[in-house]
Parts: structure tokens; sequence; C-alpha cells
């Protein structure tokens, strides 16, 4: 960018950035002369674009023409919107004037005509107060009034003869910044690709370009800039965009940017900082932070410049707001006039730019312990206000900036004290989650995310990573991290691994074809068991370790708890939606507890939760379906408080066959004594005690905090699928299930065939494969097996019956109802009595029975003879009174 | 006494000698740290340094050292970058050198900042919003100020309250004192809820900026002006409160060697003294001992091991009980709070801190070794608000987990804690407790609460505090002798068709033992401990057994 060139099309005015001030102190401005009157009657301000010379010492051109889009009211040029040559005298106006330029070209900043004493303001979007740090060395130049007493270290040596081309105060030299960007533009493949292909910086009005700055540093040549961009963003963001505008004029001659300009947006930086770690020395430089939006402001209008009218005589004048606040001229400017007070100010002809002040809390999961979170301000403008939303996870980068206390708002005697914020460039969200965009959900809705190439946070670091990495190499892969599942619990080895695989989730899919919406990934899993048996532990285990897990207690969770509710915000008085459990864990797990003491009400919003993924609320007149994409790790425990084995478990427990079904693995958590085991567990519950050595159930565990960080990144980088050979042993698995039942029961419904697809599914993330091997499938089987054998195993017959699940009621019950019926009758014909009490009949005929009946057989029988008039029965519960019916003897 | 007078002028001096020109923009110590520890080495010379708080404050001068025994409610009030070094120039012979700022609130009165600024350096300061150690009993401040601190007695009669924000404080309407500490180490041990001590210099008293302040246009010109002390030295106390212990790690082994051989004695009168309190209930006497000597002494896997919450259902009305028992335990107990669980006392106060700008606390968020006593038997019928079921929630967390969670908008924080938790019921508690029992009062008994002499009085204090934090260890014959009593109770259990003893059995049999070894002095538990702690908890099967 040596040689001159003749400044190009002109534009109208372009919105400068207001995120940086690249303003100098020490500059006093660009001065351009206009003729009074005439810009009055001129109802849109356009551009004019006299050369505009980076210069930087008396004589010495730079030799870089730069557009420098200016409000020209005065001009003359009103009714040319198009090309105007470049005036020379104005050039020769600039380059003997002698002023250092300040580079924030892109700002509009009207002219000061005729009042060339003003001195010119700062912008103060930004910048409320003077620019501490390194300008200060050059705060030489005549009319600034950094006056200052207090600034901070500079930190740069600073050579006031250090000549040309350099930015004051820094090492920034400006030519070759820009040479070093263009030939990155140029260049660097993927954003040259970017630039020139992306129509939508041409079509759409995406005025912004991400700057990647990881690519800077792969690209060699500008490995350089890199580093000048993190030192001095304040004076480089300005010529990247100057360049950027540049280039893309040339490559896009026809479009009309109408007075916006390109902006860089600068992010990955390389090395995420945490809010802590900002120091001093980290002041006006560009750093990235990770945090979590805690509350934004509104929308502020801030004036960046206000517009004054003479009412005497018209005349004009613009001022600057200054910190915040406009100096009002007192007088008419022109000195024909000199009109005292008689300006007014003309609100609609005023400058404002958008401003949004927030809040940013340091991520949850970087506090160190014991500390409470710290959060830090900070300041978006323009396109980025609005961008991010409270509860928002982000990746900001940001210029840190410290501005001095006041001791009182109204004085401007300040503290030796500063308080620091960010000056934010670019935002990148995470969490796709809290926005309930599921990954595979996103894709398959065909629209693709609106971020470009990194917008995604990537949660974990390096390090992490590498550690992820290195365990997903262990020989015992599986064996180990099932281990480490609630490693105080002894034992249940299947449970754990049962509940590890849900964590990790298959993977959800859509068969457009099919035409079913939405093929569920998330394994719910059943625990039943004997009180004491350290199901809550698995639980709160789960919930602490899971993404977004969720815990309640079926006891005290109604339906309001487990769904959502509506309520009124205290402070707008508005109707807002609280999710509930359910929906606060979409995505993830919930965990609840004491299942089988659920109200009705809420189980059946189960029903729709497991099935539909969704969970519908009308309420208050909102009705609304909300996502609860989620895994249900549930424990329940036996109706008469002990597993009784001589019931099949849908007997043990109470909870409709229905929703059982709907659990893709059952455990029986059983406290059975035998004396091996028993030693094991005293010694395993006595470890905990004895501190020179604790045992933890096995040899290698991994800490908690690890295997979070490694479900969650198998969760978000692996999306595996089933091979060939997966395939094959998948159906014969299936086969050799439904074979169990020996040909008269049903084993195996498709449901468990999809169940044994997810368990592979997330066996396979669990290797961080992306490919289900016959292993996987072979493990799912198993799992699925043994846990039917507990729970569909029918023991009186010894048989598998998939049938006890779906409905309740096996192939054996059936066959059975019919003899139990006659015996039944027996009974009751045997005893003179009219009436029975139902306990007892139950408990005689339990007593003649060689098989266990349960109440609910019992009941099912005994309907069956109400229905054929037989009995009657009366009385609630407890109090249940059989009446015999002289009607039903006499058919007898 | 200069040093305690202007101790900034030894910074100066230090400054002066120590500080390296030559690299400018590291951060370097120039050993100020170092030479006021060695100043202040034994605790004696440390003593000597006036204490900070709701009177001194009002007489102590600026920039005077001070010592400030605190609990840290917050430790991130909002970051600041303050002026390290700079050039100055002195009032009155206008001489001008580089003055250290550090340890300071800023320029001092009469000095002009140079407007050359090459010098000037900044520091990077963290905010800790400090509070008086909650729950601390009169007879810890009496041993504070009556033995080293005569200098306080005399003010005493000024009554009115320093300002302070009243919502930091985790118990509401409770006078205490505040202050902030700033210091520019960023020392991450230390946490929410330690108890500090910290030397530093006295600072203006200021408003505490936050975050909404932004603007700086809407500071409330109402609130409270906090004092500030620019910590030098910060030393972090051990949890036990009792202030003739030392500091921090162990309790002497001297001390554990006495209270070990003194025990039984002790524990003797000990019990009859609280169980004079519990209307001469003498089991539920010895519970509420074992309950005194009970901490948290390890999380494995996230199973928290040593505490004992205890609930005592006392169904009698008008019961003196819970009067008496707050007077034993706050004669004896470093740190104490009472709470009369009422629904309003729920539904009115926040249990559990929640931040948003600002870190508001929760009655909950106290010092480790806090004791609590919670009367449940003022509860009434009625309607638990939303805040009411978070709050009990709180207290459930502490009972079975020992954490609690700070509630910040998005997100939570579990905090790890050690509060021990004594709930008085009339049936049983809302609360999930590790033990409870029904109170058995004996009739003949006088209703009397024994008064100990001050002599005892002091044992007993120090007994508890002494054998609380004594370790015990389990031999290896002990646990294979447990193992196998587990093994033959279940197989007998089997065979009898009674009920199992299940594995929470045993794991609460073992923390009993443990804490009956406690308190008997023993560093290794004997098989009279565990034979007694069996018996222990037949008993207490007995009474309406554990949850």
């Amino acid at each position: 960018m040596s040689e001159p060139r003749t400044p190009r099309t002109p534009r109208t005015p372009r919105r400068g950035r207001d995120d940086l001030s690249s303003e100098f102190p020490s500059s006093p401005g660009l001065q351009y002369p206009s003729s009074p009157g005439i810009g009055a009657s001129s109802p849109l301000p356009f551009a004019s674009t006299p050369g505009f010379q980076v210069q930087y010492q008396p004589g010495q051109f730079a030799g870089t023409p730069v557009r420098r889009p200016v409000h020209l009211h005065g001009s003359e040029d009103v009714s040319s919107p198009v090309l105007m040559p470049s005036s020379p005298p104005m050039r020769s106006h600039l380059g003997s004037s002698n002023l250092r330029s300040d580079l924030s070209y892109g700002t509009s900043r009207d002219a000061r005509g005729g009042i060339p004493e003003t001195p010119r303001r700062r912008r103060n979007d930004v910048v409320s107060s003077p620019q501490v740090a390194r300008h200060l060395a050059a705060r030489t130049e005549p009319g600034s009034e950094l006056g200052s007493s207090t600034a901070f270290p500079t930190s740069q040596d600073y050579d006031p003869t250090q000549v040309v081309k350099v930015v004051w105060g820094t090492a920034v030299e400006i030519n070759e910044v820009i040479r070093i960007f263009k030939d990155f533009l140029d260049n660097f493949k993927q954003k040259h690709r970017i630039v020139k292909e992306n129509p939508n910086m041409a079509r759409t009005n995406t005025r912004q370009l991400n700057l990647d700055c990881q690519n800077l540093l792969a690209y060699r040549p500008a490995v350089k800039l890199h580093s000048l961009l993190i030192d001095y963003p304040a004076e480089v963001l300005p010529l990247l965009d100057f360049t950027l505008n540049e280039y893309f004029d040339e490559l896009h001659p026809e479009v009309d940017l109408r007075g916006d300009s390109l902006m860089i947006r600068p992010f990955n930086l390389g090395k995420t900082i945490n809010t802590r770690e900002l120091g001093p020395e980290d002041i006006d430089r560009l750093v990235t932070v990770k945090g979590l939006m805690l509350r934004t402001s509104s929308i502020i209008p801030n004036v960046k410049k206000a517009f004054f009218q003479c009412l005497i005589c018209d005349q004009t004048v613009t001022s600057e707001a200054d910190r915040g606040r406009i100096t009002e001229p007192t007088k008419c400017p022109r000195q024909e006039c000199g009109a005292l007070n008689s300006m007014s100010l003309i609100h609609n002809r005023g400058e404002y730019a958008d401003k949004q002040v927030c809040r940013m809390q340091e991520m949850p999961e970087s506090i160190p312990d014991g500390q409470t979170p710290q959060s830090i301000s900070l300041v978006v403008h323009d396109d980025l206000v609005d961008v991010c939303k409270p509860g928002d996870r982000l990746e900001i980068t940001a210029v840190f900036r410290g501005v001095p206390v006041r001791v009182n708002p109204r004085q401007r005697t300040i503290k030796a004290l500063y308080r620091t914020y960010l000056d934010v460039v670019h935002i990148k969200k995470t969490d796709k989650k809290r926005l309930s965009i599921d990954e595979d959900i996103a894709n398959h809705d065909g629209k693709r995310p609106t971020y470009q190439s990194g917008d995604e946070i990537e949660v974990q670091s390096e390090d992490m990573i590498a550690k992820i990495q290195e365990i997903s190499m262990l020989p015992n892969l599986y064996e180990t991290l099932a281990r480490s599942v609630a490693p105080s619990i002894f034992e249940h080895d299947d449970i754990k691994k049962g509940v590890l695989l849900q964590m990790f989730g298959g993977t959800n899919k859509t068969f457009q074809k099919a035409g079913s919406p939405r093929y569920r990934g998330d394994i719910n899993v059943l625990l039943v068991g004997d009180p004491g048996t350290s199901k809550s532990q698995i639980l709160t285990y789960v919930h602490k370790i899971a993404p977004r897990g969720v815990y309640t207690s079926g006891k005290g969770s109604s339906a309001v708890g487990l769904t959502a509710y509506v309520t009124r915000d205290p402070d707008t008085r508005q109707l807002v939606l609280e999710s509930g459990a359910l929906v606060l864990s979409d995505g993830g797990i919930c965990c609840i507890d004491e299942f089988d003491k659920m109200s009705d009400a809420t189980r059946s919003v189960l029903h729709e939760v497991m099935e539909q993924q969704t969970v519908s609320v009308a309420k208050a007149g909102i009705i609304t379906t909300l996502n609860a994409r989620t895994s249900l790790l549930a424990a329940a425990n036996p109706i008469h408080s002990q597993y009784n084995h001589k019931l099949p478990m849908v007997d043990n427990i109470d909870l409709p066959p229905t929703l059982i079904s709907r659990f893709d693995l059952l455990y029986l958590v059983l406290d059975i004594v035998n004396e091996q085991s028993d030693r094991r567990l005293a010694r395993h519950i006595l470890s905990l005690y004895l501190e020179d050595a604790p045992e933890t159930g096995g040899t290698q565990i991994i800490p908690i905090e690890t295997l979070t960080s490694y479900i969650s990144y198998a969760r978000n980088h692996c999306h595996p699928v089933l091979d060939e050979d997966a395939s094959s042993t998948l159906i014969q698995c299936y086969l050799d299930l439904r074979k169990l039942g020996g040909g008269k029961q049903i084993t195996a419904t498709t449901r468990q065939l999809e169940s044994m697809i997810r368990l592979a599914e997330a066996r396979a993330k669990l290797r961080l494969s992306n490919v289900v091997e016959k292993a996987d499938v072979e493990e799912a089987s198993r799992l699925i097996r043994e846990g039917l054998k507990e729970s569909a195993m029918d023991p009186r017959t010894g048989l598998l019956d998939m049938d006890l699940l779906t409905t309740g009621q096996g192939s054996y019950d059936r066959g059975h109802l019919e003899d139990m019926r006659r015996e039944l009758l027996n009974l009751l014909n045997a005893t003179d009595k009219a009436t029975l009490r139902w306990a007892d009949v139950l408990a005689d005929f339990n007593a003649q029975s060689s098989v266990g009946v349960s109440e609910e057989q019992f009941s099912r029988v005994l309907s069956e003879l109400e229905q054929q008039q037989y009995i009657k029965v009366t009385g609630k519960r407890g109090l249940r009174v059989i009446k015999k019916l002289t009607v039903g003897q006499d058919r007898e | 006494m200069n040093v305690i007078d202007q101790p900034l002028k030894i910074v100066q001096e230090l400054f002066e000698k120590n500080w390296k020109k030559e690299q400018p923009t590291e951060r370097t110590e120039f050993g100020v740290t170092e030479h006021f520890q060695e100043l202040f080495s034994t605790r004696e010379e440390l003593l000597k340094i006036p204490e900070l708080n709701s009177q001194s404050i009002k007489t102590l001068p600026l920039n005077s050292l001070v010592r400030f025994r605190c609990m840290i409610q917050d430790t991130e009030l909002s970051q600041e970058v303050a002026l390290f070094t700079s050039n100055t120039i002195t009032k009155p012979d206008g001489e001008e050198k580089l003055i250290c700022h550090r340890y300071s609130d800023g320029p001092q009165e009469g000095h002009t900042l140079e407007t050359d600024n090459s010098q000037t350096l900044m520091d990077l300061r963290n905010s800790y919003y400090c509070i008086s150690v909650p729950g601390e009993t009169q007879w810890v401040k009496d041993y504070e100020r009556s033995e080293h601190n005569s200098l306080n007695a005399s003010l005493q009669e000024d009554e009115s309250p320093s300002q302070v924000i009243p919502e930091r404080y985790p118990f509401p309407g409770v006078d205490h004192f505040s202050a902030i500490m700033k210091t520019h180490s960023s020392d991450a041990s230390i946490g929410v809820t330690d108890m500090v001590e910290v030397i530093g210099v006295l600072g203006a008293r200021d408003k505490l900026m936050t975050g909404d302040s932004f603007d700086f246009h809407d500071e409330s010109a109402n609130s409270p002006l906090i004092p500030t002390v620019h910590a030098i030295l910060i030393r972090k106390i051990d949890d036990h409160g009792h202030p003739e212990l030392s500091l921090s790690g162990r309790p002497d082994e001297s001390d554990i060697m006495f209270y070990s051989e003194e025990s039984q004695a002790i524990r003797k009168d000990l019990i009859q003294y609280i169980a004079s309190a519990l209307q001469g209930d003498q089991l539920a006497a010895e519970l509420v001992l074992l309950h005194f000597l009970a901490r948290v002494h390890s999380r494995v896997n996230g199973v928290v091991l040593g505490k004992f919450s205890l609930n005592i259902r006392d169904s009698s009305p008008n019961s003196p009980v819970f009067h008496n028992l707050s007077l034993v335990m706050k004669s004896i107990l470093p740190k104490v709070h009472t709470i009369p669980l009422s629904l309003k006392c729920l539904n009115d106060n926040f249990f559990f801190p929640r931040g948003d700008e600002h870190l508001s606390s929760g009655i909950l968020q106290v010092t480790r070794g806090t004791a609590m006593l919670l009367d449940e038997t003022v509860m009434e019928e009625g309607t638990l608000t939303d805040k009411g079921v978070k709050n009990l929630k709180a207290v459930s967390d502490v009972s079975q987990y020992q954490t609690l969670n700070y509630v910040f908008p998005y997100s939570n924080l579990e905090f790890q804690t050690d509060i021990s938790l004594l709930i008085l019921s009339n049936g049983n508690s809302l609360i999930p407790v590790d033990c409870a029992i029904t109170l058995k009062p004996e009739p003949s008994t006088t209703e009397a609460l024994i008064e100990p002499t001050l002599e005892q009085l002091k044992s007993y204090r120090k007994y508890l505090s002494v054998l609380r934090l004594a370790e015990c260890r389990f031999p290896e014959e002990m646990a294979k002798e447990i193992e196998n009593e587990f093994m033959e109770q279940r197989k007998a259990a089997t065979a009898a068709g009674t009920s199992l003893i299940t594995p929470n059995d045993l794991a609460f049999n073992i923390s009993l033992a443990r804490l009956v070894a406690s308190s008997r002095g023993e560093q290794s538990m004997t098989k009279q401990s565990w034979d007694h702690a069996v018996t222990l908890s037949k008993h207490i099967k007995a009474r309406g057994g554990k949850q």
C-alpha cells in the first residue's frame, strides 16, 4: 500500500465502530472547511471523500489515501451523491495543516464548520474518560485536555523521536499492518473464500467479518499481526477495518454499503483468560474471556453528537459528547450573529449509537473452591447490542479498560482507584442446550447455524481434551469408567454400567423418509429395590455428574414441580413461564427418587415426556409445548417395602405397566444375605473410615470432574452409527432375545430393539468412537438381557415374558386366572358366611396356593367374578367386604 | 509502638530499601509481609495490636495498624485497579519522591501526585467483605477483650451501631461489625466462610462499590460507609474457634494427652451438666455430647463422614429444654446460634446465601464448626411459601450432605459446610437427621440447671474443642472384629426371620463408635468403645431410632 491511490467512489457516511476508540488523545483531529448555510438545507448528510491522508510527520506523506466518509453538511456537492474526485485544495489543506490524523476513519464525524478553535472532542461511547495507559506518554500535544493526574504505568517504552508510520506511543507500523492484513485476506485461503464468496456480506446487511485469530497465526506472514492486534487493538483494529473496506470495495464495487462500514470482529485469540486473571497489565489489550451473562441493561441511545441550531440565524453547530456530557454552546458561533444563549438542540439531527451495559459472571465451573463468582461489566455497542441474553454462556473478545472512580459523581476529582470493564468486539455464544438446539435437531431443520465457523465454544481446555483422549486409550476403559461411577457404592457393577451408558446417551436421529419426527436417543433407567440399598446414592451421584442433571423426589414434587408453571415476575408483574425439573433437564438427566410415590397426575406427564419428549403446559392462558428431551433415572421401592421374590417385578412395584415398559433398563437392587458379599460389604464401609487404607472398590478410579468432562466431550463430539457387522449382530441378538421365551411368550418387542441400539450407540460414544461395533451391540444385548432377567422373568415359570412388562399380565397369569377363579369360588362356597372380609379371603387364598398371589391378581379375579355376578365387593381399600350373591351360587 | 501508629512509614521505608526500579513492570514484593511477620511472630506481640470492632472503630486513627478477627462473607467484591507507586510531591518541603501507595487508600493528605507518570505503577486489588464471626459466644468475645485489650472496656457505653450492610450478615437483626479487606495478593486459599485474622492498615470508610454503579452516577447517597482494612498479614484461623488453642492446625499434643487422661471425669460431669438441661435424660445427654464432638472429617467420593445431626423429640408442653440447652451450648461452645424454626421464620428469612450483584447472606452462611440449635416445637400449621420450601431444603442439605447451595442467577454453587445441627421437635423432625431420639425425662431430677464453676466451664470448653479436633484411628483388629460381627448378625437375622441389619446400620454404628472413642480421648478405637457404641445404638433404636 505504498503507492498513493486515488480515492474512488464516495460513499455516504459510514458508521464507525463504537467499540473502539481509535482516537489518540493527542490528536486534535481533522478539520474540514465548510461553507456555512448550505449544510442546513441538506436533509441527508452524505459523504464526500476528500483524499484523506494518514500522515504522521510534517512533510511525510504516508501515501495512503484513506477514504474518510464525513458528514459534510457544508459541502457544495449537495446534488451529487456520486463520484466526487478528490479535492486538491482539501488535500493540500491537510497536507499543510500538520495535523496528525486519527485513524478512526470510519467515524462519521461532522466537519466542524467554521469553528476551528473548538478542540476536537473525544468520542465517548466507549472511552468516557481520559484514556489511560500508554497514550499518556503522548500527552504533549497542545489542545489536549488529558490532564488526568493519575495514570497507568506505561507498559511500553516510548520514544518520542520515533519517526513515521507508527502510531504514537506504540509500535504499530501502519503501512505494515495494512499490507500484512491485505496479504492475509488475499492469500489465506479460508478467509479469502469467506470474504469473496460470502454473498451475505454483499447481499445481506451483515457488515461484520469474524476473524479467527488462529488463522492469523496459521498464516506465517501474518503472525506479527496477531501480537500487534492483541497489544494495540485500539490502533490496529481500525486499520484492519480500513483494509477490509478497501478490499471489499474491490471485490464488490457494485455494493453500496449505505453508510455502514465493514468491521472486523476478531475472536479466538488462542488463550481464554478467566476474569480473575485480568490485571493492570491487560488494560487496553485485547482479551478473550468466558462467562455467563447475568443481566443486560436496556438499550441506551448514546448521544455521539448533538446538533444545535441558532434560533436567530439558523447557524448550526454540532457538539460531540465528552464523557457522557454535551457541552452546550452558549453563543452562536457565527461571528456576524454572535447571539448569546440562542442555540437550541435539534433532537433528530443528533447522532446516536446503541449501547448496552451488561454484567457477566465468570463461568460457574471455573470458580475456585470456596470463592464466590466474580462478575465484570461489559459495554456492547451497535450490532452486538442484544445479541446475548441473560443466562447465555459467552466467550467474548474485548478490550480491557480501566476508568478512574470519581469521589463524587458531580465532581471531577477522581480517586486513585480504577474500575475495570470490557469493551466488547466479538461475542461467541455457547451452550446450545440452553437454547434448546440439539446439534442433531438443528441440522435436520435444514438451517445452518447463523454463526460462522468457530462460533461454538470449545468448553474443554486442551489439557482436558488430551486427558480425555488418554483415558479413552485405557485397555479396560468400560470397566474403569463404570467403576468410577459412584465409587462409594459397593458392587452393583451392571447398574453402574447401565447408568454410565445412560449418561452418554444414544444418538438422536430423524428418519425423514419414514416420516417419524424424531427418534429418541435418551436412555431411561429404573431402579427398583429394597430400602437401604443405596439407590438414592446412585441418583445423587448421577445428578452431580450428568449434564444438566436435575434431582427431584417423587414424593414432594407435584405435577407443577416436574413440568412448568406460570408465575408472575416480581419485578415486571408479567407472566413468566418457569420450567420444572423435566424442562430444566432438557438435554440432560432427570433423577426422580421415590418414583412410586408420585401422584398420578405427575406420572401422566411422564408418559408424554418419555414418548414425545415434550411437556405441554396450559395455564393462565398460556398454552405451550416445551421440549423435555431428558433421560429419566428413577428409583422406586417395592410395594411391601421388602421385595417379594415370589412375585414378578410388576407386582412388586406400584407403577402402571405402560410406564414401566418405557424404561430401557430395569434393575433390581436387592439386599441379599450372602456371607462372601456381606464380608466385602462390611469391609467396604469400614474402608471409608480407615483413612490410611481407603479402598475404592477397585484399583483405578477416574475423578468425578474428569468423568464429567469426559462424558460431555463424548456427548458433543461423537455421533456413532452402526456398521455392517454391528447391524447383523444386532439382528441376531434380537432374534435370540425373542427366542428366549420359547415361542409361547413374547420376550422382546421392538422397544427392546430400540433400547439395544441406543445402548450400543452409547457404548460407542464411551469409546469416543463414531462407529458402533459388534462388541458394543453384544454388551448392549447383555445389559438388556440381564435387566430383563430380573424384571421380566416370571418367577413362577422361570421364563422371560415381555407381556408382564407391557400389560402387567403374563401368559402364565392368563392361563392361571381361570384356575384361580375356580379355586376362589370353591373357597367362597366352602364357608357359610354371606359376607367375608376381603383381606381374610386373600390370606386364606394365599395359604392354600402354592404360588404367591398378588393383591392385583386377586382383585382381578374378584372383579371378573363380580362381573359374572357371583359376588359383590363393597367398601373401600382395607375395609372391603365380599358379599356372596345367591344368583351366582344358583348358577354354579 | 511506632509500627502500630504509623505502619505506612514502615512500608515506605521498606519500599525505599528493597524496591527494585529495574523491573518496574513486575508486581514484585518488597518484604512487607516478611517484616511484619517477624515483628508479630508471637501471640503476645500480636495481641498488642488494637482489635478492630464496632467500638474501637470510633477511636482508632486512620492509617494505624489494626487486628480484625472476622469471617469472609464474600470474596468477590468488584475488582479494583489502584495506585501502587507514583512520584509524589510532599507538601511542606515540596520534595519529590517515589511513594508507595500499597496498603493505603491513595495519596496522603498534603501529597500531590506529580504529573510525570513514568513512575506510576498500578496494583490489582481484591476486596473481601468481612463480618464479625457470626454466633461467637460471649465467653469467646470476653476472652479476646478482657485479657489483652483493656483499652476497649471503657468505650462500651457508646451504643450507636456501626454502619453495616444488614443483608450481608447471616443473622437478621443481630448487631455486628463489618469491614472491607483489601489485599493486592490473590490468595485463592481464602474462601467464603473462612475465619481469618487480618493485620492491616485501617483505611477510610467508604461506600461499597457495586457493579451497578458502573456509570458512577447512581451510587445511592445513603448506602452505608464501611471501613477498609488494607491487609498486610492474613491468617486463617482453624474452625474450632476456641481462643486459647493454637490459631491453626491440630491441637497441641500435650493438650490431647491431658484431656485423654482427664476425659473420664470431665465426660461424666459434662453429661450430668447437659442432662440437667434435658430433664435428667442421661442417654440424650450423652448423644448431645457426642454431637458436640462431631465434625466432618472426610468426604470420600461424595460421602460425608463424621457429621452427626441430632434430633431430640420432646412432646411435653412448655418444655424448658430449648432454653436450657441453648444456655448450656452458649456456655461451653465457641460459636452457637439458635433459631426458632417457626413457619414465619422459614417464610420470612433466607437460610441460604444468594447473589445477584452482591452476595446477600443467609442464616446458614456461618463458619465451619458453628453449632445450631433449631427449635421445631414452635412450628405451626400453615402454608410454606416458595422461599420457605427452599429454606427447608437448605437446612436438609446441610443435615444430610453438609453442603450449602449459594444461589446465583443461572447457576448454583455448592459450598461445603460443617454445621452441627441439633433439632428439637415435638414429633419427627421435618429435617432428615443422622440420629433421632425421644426425650425421656427422669422423674427424680430437679428442674434446675446445674451451674458449673468457671473452672469447670473452662475445662469443658477446652475438652470439647481439643477432642473434637483430635484424630481417632481405626485399628485393623477392630475392623476385622466389626466385619465378623456384621456377618454373624445378618446370618442370625436371616435364620430368625427378623429384619436384617443393613449396611446403613453398620455405617451408623461405626460413626457412633468413632465419636464415643473421641469422647473418651482415645486416639485409637478400643473394643470397649465399639461395644458401648453398639449398646448406645440399640438404646437409640428402642427410643425411636434413627431415620
